[in-house]
């Protein structure tokens, strides 16, 4: 398999797994870690907010990205056989389908 | 003021990556026909897609560190204002900002591997990854106005 072949499986699985895993951390709050603005202090993990608002937007990014660098860097070195058939559609319906869900769940803030 | 500067700076990026992306999705949904006139339509539609690529990427990195970096700032002032206020709908458009955002930067290896392909076998890969970009940079072009333009500048 070439390194372009390669790296086209890895953005393929990469572009599935990552926006899965960010918007199911976002609901149940898988940050990797947290950030404290009004200190300037990062906490590992989701922290309870210290003297001022908590961001996990990092944190969600961190670990989306994370799990889906596994996966993505695990089916880039499969053999050719096994990655022929990934559909390349995959690459664009699931992000699709995450930023539907994102701006779904985010409704609540346009009802209250 | 270093807040304001780096803003500025954040718009101005994100103008230059909203007009190649645009660009690049007109051209892809939307391509001039050889040989058309010179209308200012045309020559919007006309552009070759596969060299906006690298800049997109590269615009998309350097735009969405500078928001992080800007967002920082935001969520220990302006949103702490917005939710005091009990501004839902505009606290609501910022959140889905945030999520197209980070969905936005998943998408980036396959769209910069997919425009590197050549022929026609991935051109509807290459037009949907185009587009979905394009939709979450305008949303947060839009609100990043919206929610900006609620303490007004430099508050």
């Amino acid at each position: 398999m070439t390194a372009s072949r390669r790296f086209g499986i890895f953005a393929i699985v990469f572009a599935v797994v990552y926006p899965i895993v960010y918007i199911v951390a976002t609901e149940v709050n898988l940050a990797l870690f947290t950030y404290h603005p009004a200190l300037g202090e990062f906490g590992f993990g989701p922290n309870r907010p210290r003297n001022g608002p908590a961001m996990y937007w990092f944190g969600w990014m961190s670990t989306s990205a994370l799990c889906a660098l596994v996966p993505a860097l695990t089916a880039a070195y499969l053999p050719d056989r096994m990655t022929r058939k990934l559909p390349a559609t995959l690459a664009w319906a699931v992000p699709l389908a995450a930023m539907i869900v994102a701006a779904a769940l985010m409704m609540k803030w346009f009802v209250r | 003021m270093v807040m304001t500067f780096l803003l500025i700076v954040h718009g101005l990026m994100a103008v230059a990556l909203l007009g190649a992306v645009t660009h690049q999705a007109a051209a892809v949904w939307w391509p001039a026909r050889v040989g058309a006139g010179g209308t200012f339509v045309e020559r919007f539609r006309a552009v070759s897609s596969k060299s906006y690529v690298n800049a997109v990427v590269l615009l998309y990195l350097a735009t969405a560190l500078l928001g992080a970096v800007i967002y920082t700032h935001y969520t220990i002032s302006a949103r702490v204002a917005i939710i005091q206020l009990q501004l839902w709908k505009p606290y609501g458009l910022f959140e889905i900002k945030e999520h197209f955002a980070a969905i936005g930067l998943g998408m980036l290896p396959a769209y910069w591997y997919f425009w590197r392909q050549p022929g026609a076998d991935y051109a509807r890969v290459r037009a949907m990854l185009t587009s979905l970009l394009t939709v979450a940079v305008w949303w947060n072009f839009l609100v990043g106005h919206i929610v900006n333009n609620i303490r007004g500048f430099g508050s």
